[in-house]
């Protein structure tokens, strides 16, 4: 069956149902913090078992792209990221909101989400086997400096001071730490805590730091009760904002694809490179951060591409890509399929209903995305006496729900009040995340290489050498202007 | 009149917090039974768990709530389960862990402090290396190894992991040093570094490796069990080619101690039946796993066992640490 | 001197903090078996020292610049009370969670949390409060099935 055939397949309204209910479920998910697509598809396994094979997987990934779209709605809104790919988005989602943008806002994503996620099943389409060999060479060497070239995003977020942007890094790498260590059992930070064994999960402190920290500082800054939100203006993209978004898209996509096919490096990673992407190559970076909308289409488009990019390794060679193509390898088991080259060859019709699906699922998030719109920013309207009581149980119960820990909730409360202070003191929320989301990548696969090789590999790998230039660029880039911009100031 | 109404408000309030389910007394189980799975949702354990729950449930006549409290390999999750309420509304599942944790000081408690419900599953170790890997078979990797100590890279998974523990095991029995590289996050990676040139060798269950042996990146030199595996029969065993190693990662699911028998008894006879569902057996066979059902008296006395075994293991190769 | 201003208040902070990770560092047991990969201190120890050196620099920027008000503006000490008393009410909330369940804790927290933001009026409190729980148990317990903590009564 060819792959126009397997459109048939999918267009009939029960697979369209699937699709796009499983869309809708899957923002719910993305979109309540705390919970993640990884959560969301696995309760919904036990549903697939007795569906066919073909609609299981496709409501599945309708889950998926929908909950990797949806954590923008709580980024914009209550500027706490309702999933991690979503991080990146509330640094310029959620000023924008405060500006009374809202809806063009979340209109950006869902733009930005669905053309990110065609370009990633576009991907997976024709150039899959290319992709996943590509995979393959990625080692721990790759992935330690891979996360150099993360981390360089320090420049990205730090604002205006880059002594306290380090600062907030350190001190994320730093959290990071806490835990036993995976390679010499040694408790590192722990206080003989068996909670903190297992280390600080990062969403409670996202949780805490984004959100929580926020309430506290809505609490603080009038005297009076008042409303925070303001009439919602644009809605539907202005045409210099759409012009904004075929730019950002090509980077934007590809860094999402090439991301999302690693294993070990999904949505979050993705919208943390291309949001560094976006900032170097802007001609205005100092607009980062308070709202620009090239920030949100970045991060968007990224998380979304990696979708696709997940799948690449998952259904070329078995492996997934990402957490939840884990479940996603979990639910085509029990029908007893195993992805690989096996598959493409004894199934041919499933693997094109997924390529179809998958691309359907996309453009369901143009429909949720516009139908909310409008509406969603209502949200805001909402009395600030309710609204942040209501936030903060929302932060409560979503760093709960995630391990069933009140310790996480602890820790998200912690990280609120320090995040608060830290803030108020220059320390962006974002320098701390981008610490504690690389840290660690950065350290086991250091020490991997080491424990392999010896660190030679590390700068010797062509992979590596490829992404040493690209982190010197990407730091030297913005350095270099402001030298120049110094040069032109002092004459 | 304004207060009047807010009583009113607060006593139905009141009323309806009240009301909301209530624990009844009635047979077990009257309402859902939460399961904790101590690793990652997504990972092996909580697949296999997940699908063997969905069945369980229809047998059981209650939902099964899954919940996932990752940490420390399943440590948080043994302390939570054997701390909870013995009246079977709590349960959880285990890997290997159960009998290393105690003997490595992670925690002081063994599967002594459970009622062991059942052993539903079994994964032996194996050995995989590159397809165009120089070794052919076990015995040209381990005589190479011995010629050349501490330089063929194996990827395992983190110290006291059954994992790495299977691959210590044949270093001590046949008195040759692998250079054993750790991997954060599991024996899960094990497979693609080989198939991507980064290691020489890997340690995984077969389980975790198939997905690139059936894609033709990876070859096995042989499995870590008694007898081949159901799913695998052209993989020999470490035995048939002459070492004696076998090293199985079983899991069970446990209850708190002092949990009633007759508790006990339904939960075996749910999760029996689950584990001869066609759902769980389609899953299984498909992931290369093997099913077990050991009621509690089999699965204590192995546990009891494994404990021995493992409790020795670890003293030879240095994990070992006296527990006050 | 050291609340100068921000930058200075930041700087001593962060050296004080990066002190106390390096002495804990320093606590750390050395693997048991010999690792060619680093140590597990040597992270850490790295991060304590390069947070120590930025301690310094952000100190050094805040002597260097001109006095400041930490907190700019001055929050009224009435919306500091609130915002302490909001804390508090948050962190008793965690508290009670695993004694007497969501649905009581969560009702107590938010009808006492919207009193204190300013809401007079106790029905619509209350109104409110209810719905908005349990809405969130229904969601979170019936819906997507993340088991909500339960009281001593049962639910």
């Amino acid at each position: 069956m060819t792959l126009f055939a397997a459109f048939e397949t999918v267009f009939t309204l029960r697979m369209i149902s699937l699709i796009f209910g499983g869309s809708a479920l899957g923002i719910i998910v993305g979109a309540l913090p705390g919970l993640s697509a990884t959560m969301g598809m696995a309760l919904m396994l036990p549903v697939t078992f007795y569906m066919p094979p073909s609609e299981g997987i496709l409501m599945l990934l309708g889950l998926y792209t929908g909950a990797v779209f949806g954590g923008a709605y709580s980024a914009i809104l209550l500027n706490i990221p309702g999933a991690p790919p979503s991080v990146m988005t509330s640094l310029d989602g959620y000023p924008m909101a405060q500006r009374g943008e809202a809806g063009r806002a979340i209109s950006l994503a869902t733009v930005g989400s669905t053309l990110g996620g065609i370009a990633g099943v576009i991907a997976l389409i024709i150039i899959a086997p290319i992709l996943a060999r590509f995979a393959l060479r990625f080692g721990p060497a790759e992935y330690t400096v891979l996360a150099v070239f993360g981390l360089s995003a320090i420049v990205a977020v730090s604002g205006k001071s880059l002594a306290r942007g380090f600062a907030g890094v350190t001190l994320g790498v730093l959290l990071s730490t806490v835990g036993m260590d995976h390679f010499t059992n040694v408790s590192r930070f722990t206080f003989g805590s068996i909670e903190l064994m297992s280390g600080i999960n990062f969403i409670p402190v996202v949780i805490g730091l984004f959100g929580l920290a926020e309430v506290i500082a809505q609490i603080l800054e009038t005297a009076k009760e008042g409303v925070i939100y303001k009439a919602v203006r644009h809605f539907f993209l202005s045409k210099s904002d759409l012009v904004k978004v075929i730019k950002g898209f090509l980077p934007a996509s590809l860094i999402g694809i090439v991301i999302g096919v690693l294993p070990g490096a999904g949505g979050t990673i993705a919208s943390i490179i291309s949001y560094n992407q976006a900032v170097q190559s802007s001609k205005e970076p100092e607009k980062f951060g308070t709202g620009a909308p090239e920030g949100i289409i970045a991060s968007e488009t990224a998380n979304n591409a990696s979708v696709g990019g997940a799948m690449v390794p998952l259904l070329t060679l078995g492996v997934p890509g990402s957490s939840p193509a884990a479940i996603l390898l979990g639910a085509l088991l029990i029908h007893n399929l195993r992805p690989g080259p096996i598959l493409f060859t004894t199934q041919p019709a499933l693997i094109n209903t997924i390529f179809a699906g998958l691309l359907v699922a996309q453009f369901s998030l143009l429909l949720w995305g516009f139908a909310t719109a409008k509406i969603a920013p209502r949200i805001l309207a909402v009395r600030r006496e309710v609204m942040l009581p209501a936030i903060a149980l929302l932060c409560v119960v979503g760093s709960f729900a995630l391990k069933n820990s009140f310790f996480d909730v602890g820790i998200m409360l912690v990280s609120g009040v320090a995040g608060f202070f830290l803030n108020k003191l220059g320390v962006k929320p974002g320098t701390i995340i981008l610490g504690l989301i690389l840290g660690p990548m950065f350290e086991n696969n250091l020490r991997s290489t080491i424990e392999i090789s010896g660190i030679l590999p590390v700068f010797t790998s062509p992979i590596c050498i490829v992404l040493w230039v690209l982190t010197a660029i990407m730091i030297l880039y913005p350095l270099c202007r402001m030298l120049r911009l110094k040069k032109c100031e002092s004459e | 009149m304004k207060f009047r109404r807010s009583c009113v408000l607060l006593l139905v309030l009141c009323a309806a917090v009240f009301a909301a389910p209530t624990a009844g007394y009635a047979a077990y189980p009257d309402r859902p039974v939460t399961y904790i799975i101590g690793w990652e949702t997504g990972g092996g354990s909580d697949l296999v768990s997940r699908v063997l729950c969905a069945e369980a449930e229809k047998h059981l006549g209650q939902p099964i709530v899954i919940v996932n409290r990752p940490g420390g390999s399943g440590a948080k999750a043994y302390v939570e389960i054997s701390q909870a309420r013995p009246d079977g509304y709590t349960v959880g599942n285990t890997t290997g862990t159960i009998s290393t944790h105690k003997f490595m000081g992670v925690i002081p408690i063994g599967h002594e402090a459970f009622e062991v419900v059942i052993t539903f599953n079994s994964d032996p170790g194996g050995l995989w290396v590159k397809k165009d890997a120089p070794w052919k078979t076990l015995e040209e990797f381990i005589e190479d190894a011995r010629k050349r100590p501490d330089e063929i890279t194996v990827a395992a998974s983190n110290p006291g992991s059954i994992t790495r523990l299977g691959l210590q095991l044949l270093e001590v029995k046949e008195s040759i040093k692998f250079r054993i590289a750790s991997q954060a996050g599991g024996e899960a990676r094990g497979p693609s570094l080989v198939a991507g040139g980064h290691v020489d060798a890997c340690q995984a269950a077969p389980v975790t490796a198939k997905s690139l042996y059936e894609a033709g990146e990876i070859r096995p030199l042989g499995v870590q069990s008694e007898v081949r595996v159901e799913a695998f029969p052209e993989i020999p065993t470490f035995m048939e080619q002459g070492y004696d190693v076998v090293m199985h990662n079983t899991r069970q699911i446990l209850a708190p101690k002092g949990t009633p028998k007759e508790v006990v008894d339904t939960l075996y006879r749910a999760f029996k039946a689950a584990t001869e569902s066609e759902t769980f057996k389609k899953f299984m066979n498909e992931s290369g796993s093997m099913i077990l059902d050991w009621d509690q008296e089999k699965s204590t006395k192995f546990l009891t066992e494994q404990d021995e075994q493992f409790k020795t293991l670890l003293q030879q190769v240095g994990l070992f640490k006296e527990t006050k | 001197m050291l609340t100068k201003n921000p930058s200075t208040a930041l700087g001593s902070a962060t050296i004080l903090f990066s002190v106390g990770v390096l002495f804990l560092v320093s606590g750390f047991s050395d693997a048991a078996e010999s690792f060619r990969a680093l140590s597990p201190k040597v992270f850490p120890e790295f991060m304590g020292y390069a947070l120590l050196f930025l301690g310094a620099v952000i100190f050094l920027q805040g002597v260097r610049s001109a006095p400041a008000p930490l907190f700019d503006p001055l929050p009224s000490s009435g919306a500091v009370l609130r915002a302490v008393a909001f804390i508090l009410l948050t962190g008793g909330h965690l508290a009670l969670l695993p004694k007497i369940g969501f649905l009581a804790a969560s009702v107590l927290f938010m009808a006492s949390s919207q009193l204190l933001l300013g809401e007079r009026r106790l029905f619509i409190t209350l109104l409110r409060t209810g719905l908005l729980v349990f809405a969130t148990h229904y969601l979170f317990s019936t819906m997507l099935r993340v088991p909500l903590p339960r009281g001593p009564w049962g639910f």
